[in-house]
C-alpha cells in the first residue's frame, strides 16, 4: 500500500506540472514516504485433523498402508503419527498410496490446498 | 454565426468550471488526507487479522467441526473430513536442489521412497534341558534380527491413481552367532509387487498368511517362550512347518474392508522329483520345507543328508510340493478374529521309513512282545499335510491399563493310510492362549500357555535320559530297551508355559525378561525356541540323541530395537 501511495504522489506531481501552466503555482515539495519494517504475513499452517486408526488396524502395527483421495485433486496431505510430524508421509492428489509410520492409534492429517480427504486402509505392518 | 458564437461561449464556460474544480481537488493536502485515511483503514484491518491469528493458535484449534471419529462412519473403512483450504503447500525439502518426498529416507528417484529398516533382538539366556549330560548353560542369541530395504514407487503421477510398485529385500542378521548363508541378503521376506485399491499382488518369498494371522497373539515371539515350540510344529523338534516363510511364492493381500482382510499365497513345488525328494528348481542344496542348514535341508553335513546334488533324492524329511496358504482376519475396535488354512502337497517323510526309491532300506521298530520275526515295519510315505486354525482376541481396560486376550485352536493333519497311522506323528490338535496386561505406557506383563494333544503314532525310537542314550533299539524286541524305547507306545502330549515382562523405552526400543518351561510325555521331543529364537533348546544329548519326555526350562532377558 505504501508503494501505491508513492506512485500516486508521483502521478499527482506530474499532473501538477500541467496545471502549473494555468495556475502558475510553485511546485510542491517532493514527499518521500518511508516504508516501515513490518514483516509480510506468513501463510497459515493448516490445523491437523486427528484420525484414530485403531478400529481396523491392530494396536501392535508399526505402519499402515493407505490410499488417500484428495479433493480438489491438486491438493496434498501430510499424514504423520503423534510426535512424528517431521517423519510424515506426503500424499499427493487426486489419489495416491503410501505407508504411514505409526506410534500409537492416532495419526494427524494436514491438508494443503485440499478441502476434503478420504482414507482407505489397504494393509499394515507388524513389528516382525 | 450566432449559433456558433453561443456554442463557443458555452464551451469556454464549461471548460473554466471544469478546470477550476480539478484545481481544487488536486491539492497536496487532499491527496495526503485520502492516503492517510486508507492507511488507517488498512492498519485496522491488519490488526483485526492478527488478533484472530493470536487468539486461535494452530495447535490449540480443534479441527473444523468435521466428523473425524471413525466410529461415526457407518460400515465403511473410508474416513471423510474437511477443513478450510490453506494458502500454500508445505515447503518441500530438497537435497542438491532435487525435491524429495517426506519420508524416512530420501528417494533415489522421483516418486520413490526408499526405506532402510531393521529389527534387532539380542538376549542373554540361561537354560536347562534336563538332559543327563547337558546341565545348565548360558547363551547369547540374536533372535531373528533383520535388516532390509523397502522401496515404494508411486505410480499415480504416471496415470495409475492409487497404485504403487513395491519391493522389499530383507535379510536375517546373525549379530551374535557365526553368520552363514542363512543371513545372506534376501533370506527373509523379499518380493516385488504392485499395490492398488483392489489389493496387492507380490511375488518372491514371504511369511505365509497362515503364519501372519496369529503372529501378534504371541507376546513372547522370538524368545525362548515363543509359541512355535508347539503351535504350527507338527513333529515337535526345532522346525514349525506351519509357521513358515515360503520360497518361490506369489500372493495376494486384499485391502481392509469393514475390518476384514483376506490374503492367499501359492507356491509351486517346482521339484525335480515327482515325489518331491529332490531340490526345487532354483533351490539347490536346500530342500523345500527346511530352513537353511536346518533339519531336512540335505545341506552337506546336516543330519540325514545324503551325497549328491540333483538326483540324490535326499529331500525325505518334510520336503513338499505345491503349497497353498490363506487367511481371513477381522478387526473391529477391541475385537479380533482369524481363520486360516494351509496345505502342503505330497510331503515326503520317507526318511523315516527308508522306502525312498534310492534307498529301499526298510526301518523296523521293536514291536514289543507281540512282534513278528522282524518287529514292526515303519510306513510313512508321501502324503498331504494341512493345518487350520480359528481364534480371536479382545482388548479392554481394567483400570490399570489395557488388557489384551488372545486364543486360538489349531488342527494339524497328515493324510495317511490306516496302515501308516501308528507311525503318524504329524496329526494332532493344539491350543494356545495368552494375556498381556499393559501398565501405563511403559510396562507390560504377559503370560501364555500352549498345549499339544497326542498324535496317533511315532515312527522312531527315542532315547532314555541316561548314558545309554546312544544305544539304538533293536527289532524285534521290547518296547523299552537299554538305551531307547519305541515312542509310539507312550504319550506324546506337551504343554508350554511362559511368563514375562517388558519395559518400553519408547515405541521402538524395549527390554524384556521371560521365563518358560516345557513339559512333555515320554513319547514327545519338543524344543523351546523353535522357529523364533536364535537357537533351539532341545532335549538332546551331546551325541545328538533325542531324549524323549525331557522337561526343558529357560529364562531369557534381552533388548529389542526396531528402526
Amino acid at each position: 500500500m505504501f508503494a501505491v501511495r508513492g506512485q500516486k504522489l508521483l502521478e499527482w506531481s506530474a499532473s501538477q506540472e500541467a496545471s502549473q501552466i494555468m495556475d502558475m503555482q510553485p511546485p510542491p515539495a517532493f514527499v518521500q514516504v518511508q516504508q516501515p519494517e513490518v514483516p509480510p504475513d506468513a501463510p497459515v499452517d493448516p490445523a491437523p485433523i486427528k484420525v484414530d486408526v485403531s478400529k481396523y488396524i491392530p494396536e501392535s502395527a508399526t505402519a499402515v498402508t493407505m490410499i488417500v483421495t484428495l479433493t480438489p485433486p491438486t491438493g496434498q496431505a501430510l499424514i504423520y503419527a503423534a510426535g512424528h510430524e517431521r517423519d510424515g508421509t506426503l500424499f499427493r492428489g487426486p489419489r495416491s498410496i503410501d505407508e504411514v509410520k505409526l506410534a500409537g492409534p492416532i495419526v494427524y492429517v494436514k491438508l494443503y490446498g485440499a478441502t476434503n480427504f478420504e482414507i482407505q486402509y489397504t494393509n499394515y505392518r507388524q513389528p516382525y | 454565426m450566432r449559433n456558433k458564437l453561443l456554442s463557443g461561449t458555452a464551451c469556454a464556460a464549461l471548460c473554466l468550471v471544469a478546470f477550476g474544480g480539478a484545481a481544487r481537488s488536486a491539492t497536496l493536502d487532499d491527496v495526503m488526507a485520502r492516503l492517510d485515511r486508507i492507511e488507517r483503514e488498512n492498519a485496522e484491518l491488519r490488526a483485526k487479522v492478527r488478533s484472530l491469528s493470536v487468539a486461535k493458535p494452530v495447535a490449540a484449534v480443534p479441527a473444523a467441526p468435521v466428523p473425524t471419529d471413525p466410529s461415526k462412519f457407518k460400515g465403511n473403512p473410508v474416513l471423510h473430513a474437511a477443513v478450510a483450504t490453506s494458502p500454500a503447500p508445505p515447503p518441500t525439502p530438497t537435497i542438491a536442489g532435487i525435491p524429495v518426498k517426506a519420508g524416512p529416507l530420501v528417494p533415489f528417484i522421483d516418486n520413490t521412497t526408499v526405506t532402510l529398516y531393521g529389527s534387532i533382538d539380542v538376549s542373554g539366556d540361561i537354560f536347562n534341558p534336563s538332559v543327563f549330560d547337558q546341565g545348565t548353560k548360558l547363551g547369547i542369541a540374536s533372535n531373528i534380527s533383520s535388516f532390509g530395504v523397502r522401496v515404494r514407487h508411486n505410480l499415480a503421477p504416471y496415470g495409475w491413481d492409487g497404485m504403487a510398485v513395491v519391493a522389499q529385500l530383507e535379510s536375517q542378521v546373525d549379530i551374535a552367532s557365526a553368520p552363514t548363508e542363512r543371513a545372506s541378503f534376501g533370506t527373509r521376506d523379499s518380493f516385488l509387487g504392485v499395490e492398488s485399491p483392489w489389493g496387492a499382488i507380490k511375488a518372491g518369498k514371504s511369511d505365509t498368511p497362515y503364519k501372519k494371522s496369529t503372529a501378534a497373539m504371541d507376546p513372547f515371539s522370538r524368545t525362548l517362550g515363543d509359541y512355535n515350540s508347539i503351535m504350527g510344529n507338527t513333529g515337535g523338534d526345532n522346525r514349525a512347518e506351519f509357521d513358515w516363510r515360503m520360497n518361490h511364492a506369489v500372493w495376494y493381500e486384499s485391502p481392509i474392508f469393514n475390518g476384514f482382510q483376506f490374503s492367499a499365497l501359492a507356491s509351486p513345488g517346482q521339484n525335480y522329483a515327482k515325489d518331491n525328494s529332490d531340490y526345487s528348481y532354483g533351490d539347490n542344496f536346500q530342500c523345500n520345507g527346511a530352513s537353511a542348514r536346518g533339519s531336512g535341508s540335505n545341506f552337506p553335513g546336516t543330519g540325514g543328508a545324503v551325497a549328491g546334488n540333483l538326483g540324490g533324492n535326499g529331500c525325505t524329511d518334510g520336503s513338499f510340493g505345491n503349497a497353498y496358504s490363506a487367511a481371513l482376519t477381522y478387526k473391529n475396535g477391541p475385537f479380533t478374529a482369524i481363520a486360516a488354512y494351509e496345505l502342503h502337497e505330497q510331503v515326503n517323510r520317507q526318511g523315516d521309513d527308508g522306502l525312498g526309491p534310492n534307498f529301499m532300506t526298510p526301518v523296523f521298530l521293536p514291536g514289543g512282545p507281540a512282534a513278528g520275526p522282524l518287529g514292526t515295519q515303519v510306513f510313512t510315505g508321501v502324503h498331504n499335510e494341512w493345518a487350520a486354525k480359528v481364534g480371536g482376541g479382545y482388548r479392554f481396560n481394567d483400570g490399570i491399563g489395557d488388557v489384551q486376550l488372545n486364543a486360538y485352536y489349531e488342527w494339524i493333519r497328515r493324510e495317511v493310510t490306516p496302515i501308516e497311522q501308528p507311525f503318524n506323528e504329524r496329526s494332532r490338535d493344539g491350543v494356545f492362549a495368552s494375556v498381556t496386561q499393559f501398565i501405563g505406557k511403559q510396562w507390560s506383563v504377559s503370560a501364555s500357555y500352549a498345549h499339544a494333544f497326542k498324535t496317533p503314532g511315532n515312527p522312531t525310537c527315542l532315547s532314555l535320559n541316561n548314558v545309554n542314550a546312544g544305544v539304538a533299539c533293536v527289532a524285534p524286541g521290547d518296547f523299552v530297551q537299554v538305551g531307547q524305547f519305541q515312542a509310539n507306545q507312550f504319550d506324546d502330549s506337551a504343554s508350554q508355559y511362559a511368563v514375562g515382562a517388558r519395559y518400553y523405552f519408547n515405541d521402538w526400543a524395549s527390554w524384556y525378561v521371560v521365563g518358560s518351561m516345557l513339559t512333555q510325555g515320554p513319547g514327545a521331543h519338543y524344543c523351546l525356541g523353535a522357529s523364533g529364537h536364535g537357537y533351539q533348546v532341545c532335549s538332546r544329548d551331546a551325541a545328538n540323541d533325542t531324549i524323549g519326555g525331557a522337561t526343558i526350562k529357560a529364562a531369557t532377558t534381552g533388548m529389542t530395537f526396531n528402526f
